[in-house]
């Protein structure tokens, strides 16, 4: 696998300096006149004489330098504790100069050593990042930053200082040909029709939607679009928001990334999303303003949605800066580039903090972005960089870089490549949810939802699937679909589009899972050694003529006395091929209904004692088929049956079941038939078969045992 | 400890054959017991060749021995019925999806014949031939006719009237050529070749 990350710890060494951010004072590529005149004053920059100026930085100190009760969110130079005089008078020299400080707690309820976490789902403590000296400090006018940083990093009690970042979502404006809805082909593309046969998601999974705040606030509320909702369509039902999070008002581009992700589905309402049941949780976060009116950073941002439980987060936006490239080759150009890791320690160790949680990030590749000159100064025509060589978040080695494709699985021309890229999802001129219509976007921004709400699909069937877990499922079962021009892995798709079916199959065949509700398996499922598949109460398993589930793990059948797990034939014919147990498995299968092997065996186990209880086995050619075998068989009714019970070379325990009505007539129609097996039978009714028991070949059945 | 199984209703109770099967359910002081078999159509238990049934201390239905044949061993009989009462185990709460009633009419009638047969290979319906000619006569043309000519092929067949067997055959595949009842006598006869 490619090592694309820049390492945490390599951050430390962030170039001392090397940037300088300057004012794009004129523009030489129309192309660019928009999207940099609309950052040059405003975000969290201000440029004078070609240079960057700022009113706040982000810091982290190493050491215990505030001692704030937790929940307070301000603090002021005093507050720093004196034991800490170096810093302390540091900051009192900015304060003498720049007028007074102010101290911005970005993530309030954090406490200094308080760093371990359960994880929700595997119970297992995790230790995280410290954040409680974790600040914004402001400044009470525009200071220049970058000296300032300078100076600051050679603090021994700071462990980072940075400037702010400008997120921009990557989101490609559709041209009016486009413009004529055809459906949802991204979730035919994907194959989400069987990919729901498997799982339509847990609402008990939780995808975190972090968006760049911008146009939030002049935006439509989240809660005024019914596809939020399921039940009446209007603003009230069940809603797909999980409590938490920021659900005000938001603009076009984080509905549109909220409804690829959970648009409620199977309703009138509008679209379906490959989620279906999976819950959404929107965050924002806002570094071009200064820390108040509730906005945070993009790391405090997902510190919250760890905190809040999240198991899947997209980032679909692409974080920028601006800075003055070096003396040579270029003197004095203004560059409008790409961040990169070393720029975010911050938000890198809220990743690492997400991965230690287990939880799955994807982050859009970016549409067609570039490292920009924005203004002149001396030599500066080469620093253009077209095809840029990142972008951050995707570019962090944790997080899934998702570029888009079009409905015919090509990639878009003109969009970001690389070696970081890892899938492609359809993206391109797809329905969202956009304010409270529904409408087409296209980009990468609407790629990573679709991955994301994947990745909340294969949480809901195994919570224990970790970001490198999904990055290997997706590695296997993505399409390569430009296999022709560019075999395997390429800078254009990475390791191709992604296939919702596929991936899930993949997860409960080799990671295991837990189905639930109503399934239906249309191709052989094979649960691998070491791995537990686990089935819920109250599900419906059918299964495609000739699909056999086999366990070369561990089976759960989970049900109970009034909410039975069904395994049966689909739509009411066919023949299945039954439950089979190979060598070195095990597993439990209680309360369930087994009905329908006609040509085959209800459950086979051959050199493997699971228990099977309370469960019923009928209308198979054979209800048990044991071959060398100690299963503990209790409680079952095993009726109507070619053949009830066919066992060999075992030694089974047989307990309190019925056993009836096998009618023989491709089979001997016993209703227990012991071939060289020693059995143990207890309390057993057997009736109403053409022989009840039948023994040969040395067998040895025990009805009873010593007084 | 005692068994308490209960084998009842069935067209043979327990069938032990081929060598050294023990089909053992009591000794008596010894081991097991107390369990029932009765009620079973054709036989409670039979034992073949070098094969047993050991049975003491079970309840047969009635006080003086099961209705057996071979070795079998049904001495010191129960008096009475030791799991009397006894309900198949949590029928109530799990319930048995059945084919359709109307189905089971047709499939019934089949599956009895195919039950006789049975009971005649054990030589304890003796009748059997003459049942199966009556029924392929009388209900010629129907599904238990067809079935009724396929079987008495087999019967012919295993009798060693290879003449008989054959026309019989031929007429019963003429007559159920291409449906799944062709392939239902072929594998009984299949069936029969190889199990006896």
């Amino acid at each position: 696998m490619k090592s694309k990350r820049c390492l945490f710890s390599a951050l430390k060494v962030v170039a001392k300096g090397l940037i300088f951010l300057v004012l794009a004072a004129s523009l030489s590529n129309p192309a660019l006149t928009q999207s940099s005149s609309n950052q040059q004053n405003s975000g969290p920059f201000k440029f004078e004489n070609g240079v960057r100026k700022a009113r706040f930085l982000i810091v982290n100190f190493k050491n215990k330098i505030f001692n704030l009760p937790q929940g307070k969110k301000t603090a002021e130079v005093n507050d720093m504790q004196k034991t800490y005089g170096s810093i302390r008078r540091h900051f009192e020299q900015l304060e003498a100069r720049y007028g007074k400080l102010n101290f911005h707690k970005q993530i309030p309820d954090a406490v200094w050593g308080d760093v371990l976490r359960q994880n929700r789902k595997t119970g297992k403590l995790v230790q995280l990042h410290e954040w409680s000296q974790y600040f914004y400090v402001v400044f009470p006018d525009f200071v220049l930053i970058d000296s300032l940083m300078a100076t600051m990093k050679e603090l021994p009690e700071v462990d980072y200082v940075r400037a702010p970042v400008i997120a921009v979502p990557q989101v490609t404006p559709i041209d009016p040909e486009f413009n004529s809805p055809t459906g949802q082909w991204n979730l035919v593309k994907v194959d989400a029709k069987n990919a729901w046969n498997i799982s339509r998601g847990s609402s008990d999974v939780i995808v975190a939607v972090i968006e760049a705040a911008g146009g939030a606030e002049t935006g439509i509320p989240f809660f005024a679009n019914p596809d939020f909702w399921t039940g009446d369509g209007g603003t009230s039902g069940t809603s797909k928001f999980a409590p938490g999070g920021h659900t005000g008002a938001a603009g076009p581009h984080a509905t549109g990334v909220a409804g690829i992700v959970a648009a409620a589905t199977d309703d009138t309402d509008g679209i379906a999303s490959l989620g279906w049941d999976i819950r959404m949780r929107p965050y924002k976060f806002d570094e071009s303003r200064l820390p108040d009116f509730g906005n945070v950073g993009l790391a405090a941002a997902i510190e919250l949605a760890i905190a809040e439980g999240t198991d899947v987060i997209n980032f679909s936006f692409v974080l920028e800066t601006f800075e003055t490239r070096p003396p040579v080759p270029c003197t004095g150009c203004l560059f409008r580039r790409l961040v990169n890791c070393g720029d975010m320690p911050d938000t890198e160790a809220a990743i690492e903090d997400a991965k230690g949680m287990g939880i799955i990030m994807v982050a859009a590749a970016g549409n067609n972005i570039n490292n920009w000159v924005v203004s002149g100064g001396t030599n500066c025509a080469p620093c253009l960089e077209l095809g840029a060589q990142g972008a951050y978040p995707a570019l962090n080695d944790y997080v899934s870089a998702i570029t888009a494709t079009d409905s015919n699985d090509d990639a878009v021309t003109d969009f970001n490549f690389g070696n970081f890229i890892d899938f492609a999802a359809p993206g391109m001129v797809v329905r969202t949810t956009v304010g409270n219509a529904i409408e087409n976007f296209s980009g990468t921004s609407f790629a990573s939802p679709l991955v994301a709400s994947l990745a909340g699909l294969v949480k809901s069937i195994n919570p224990m699937i970790t970001q490198a877990d999904f990055k290997n499922i997706l590695i296997t079962t993505s399409e390569d679909v430009n296999q022709a021009q560019y075999p395997g892995k390429d800078v254009y798709l990475g390791y191709g589009r992604i296939n919702a079916y596929e991936a899930l199959k993949y997860t409960l065949e080799n990671y295991g899972g837990t189905l639930s509700g109503d399934v239906l398996l249309t191709e052989d499922l094979t649960i691998a050694s070491g791995k537990t598949l686990t089935i819920e109460d109250g599900t419906t398993i059918e299964f495609d003529s000739g699909v056999q589930l086999t366990i070369n793990g561990v089976l759960n059948v989970n049900g109970l006395s009034v909410s039975k797990v069904t395994f049966t034939r689909s739509g009411g014919t066919g023949n299945w091929d039954g439950i089979r147990f190979n060598t070195g498995s095990s597993g439990n299968v209680n309360h369930a209904i087994i009905e329908y092997v006609s040509n085959g065996d209800g459950i086979n186990i051959q050199s493997a004692s699971p228990t099977i209880e309370n469960t019923t086995i009928s209308n198979c050619l054979w209800g048990l088929n044991l071959n060398t075998s100690n299963a503990v068989i209790e409680n079952c009714i095993i009726d109507n049956n070619d053949e009830g019970v066919f066992d060999r070379y075992g030694a089974a325990q047989y307990l309190d079941n019925t056993i009836k009505n096998s009618f023989g007539t491709l089979t001997d129609g016993n209703g227990l038939n012991f071939n060289n097996a020693d059995p143990m039978l207890f309390r057993n009714v057997i009736e109403d078969n053409d022989t009840g028991v039948y023994g040969s070949n040395a067998a040895f059945a025990q009805f009873g045992a010593p007084a | 400890m005692t068994g308490n199984n209960v084998i009842r209703d069935n067209s043979v109770g327990l069938s032990s054959s081929g060598a050294s099967t023990y089909l053992w359910l009591g000794e008596d002081g010894n081991f097991g017991g107390d369990n029932s078999v009765y009620s079973n159509t054709g036989l409670d238990a039979l034992g073949l060749s070098s094969s047993w049934v050991w049975a003491e201390n079970t309840w047969w239905g009635s006080a003086s021995g099961g209705n057996v044949y071979g070795n079998v061993i049904d001495d010191s009989p129960l008096s009475s019925d030791p799991n009397s009462g006894m309900a198949p185990a949590r029928e109530m709460e799990l319930q048995v999806a059945l084919e359709p009633t109307e189905e089971k009419g047709v499939d019934q009638a089949i599956l009895d014949l195919l039950k006789q047969r049975r009971l005649h290979r054990t030589g304890k319906l003796p009748g059997f031939i003459s049942i199966l000619q009556t029924t392929a006569t009388n209900k010629s043309g129907t599904e238990l006719g067809k079935v009724a000519r396929g079987l008495l092929a087999v019967e012919y067949y295993l009798d060693g009237k290879f003449d008989s067997a054959l026309a019989t055959a031929q007429e019963s595949k003429i007559e159920v050529a291409g449906t799944e009842l062709e392939a239902l006598a072929m594998l009984v006869l299949f069936d029969t070749y190889l199990y006896g």
